[in-house]
């Protein structure tokens, strides 16, 4: 892992279009702020890592589940 | 016509219109771009199954899933769709079956438009909402009013 030290107000770059700064610090949080390509997602990892495994799981039915027994339960449902 | 032999849902025939560009992938399997979308007949829920790969998804139209739902669309994501308006766009949840229940995912909708056709799985980061939220199988849909 790279470790850098920055102050407030100062940037790091990733590549050369990602930007990030620090905001500010307050007690134990750090503030930053992102300057990155409208394709680039950012996203706290706790909640990337959720979602992650949430699409996995949704991903993974079909080999649980044998079509027909989707089917029925789809089938079944009454919005 | 082209087809995708689905050993989940067996052979699959599409139009080029039905086919989705999804240009940062899906969270997890950010490899694959490119979706068709196929409504499941008899049912409201659609299959979104990878073109090449045998990966697929369940979704559910958001109104058929939730009442008042609703969130801000971001400008990069309005560009990224191609959008010209709000309208525009299919919000779809994805639908994650586990033990016989349903649940759908509030927190990451994807985002289909049938105009450009490109799509993305879009995180709602102004509210807090159920990633893994139960559908109710009768009785109607529950309000979850989330809007901030």
């Amino acid at each position: 892992m790279l470790v850098l030290r920055r102050k407030i107000g100062e940037s790091v770059m990733i590549g050369s279009n990602i930007q990030v700064q620090i905001l500010g610090i307050e007690g134990d949080q750090i503030k930053l702020g992102f300057l990155a390509p409208k394709e680039v997602q950012v996203l706290r990892q706790e909640l990337y890592q959720e979602i992650v495994a949430e699409n996995m799981a949704a991903k993974e039915q079909t080999a649980h589940l044998q079509q027909e027994q989707i089917l029925n339960l789809l089938r079944n449902y009454k919005g | 016509m082209r087809q995708i032999q689905s050993k989940a849902y067996g052979v699959l025939n599409l139009n080029e219109n039905q086919i989705y560009e999804f240009e940062a992938g899906i969270l997890g399997v950010s490899d694959i771009f490119h979706y068709a979308l196929f409504p499941m007949e008899g049912t409201p829920f659609f299959i979104l199954h990878a073109l090449e790969e045998e990966v697929s998804f369940v979704l559910l139209p958001a109104h058929e899933a939730v009442l008042d739902y609703s969130f801000q669309i971001s400008d990069e994501i309005t560009e990224i769709l191609a959008l010209n308006s709000p309208e525009d766009v299919g919000v779809m949840v994805v639908v994650n079956i586990q033990q016989e229940e349903l649940f759908v995912n509030l927190m990451a909708p994807v985002l289909l438009s049938p105009y450009s056709l490109k799509g993305c799985q879009y995180i709602i980061k102004d509210q807090e909402l159920p990633i893994r939220y139960p559908l109710k199988t009768e009785g109607g849909r529950l309000n979850v009013g989330a809007e901030t």
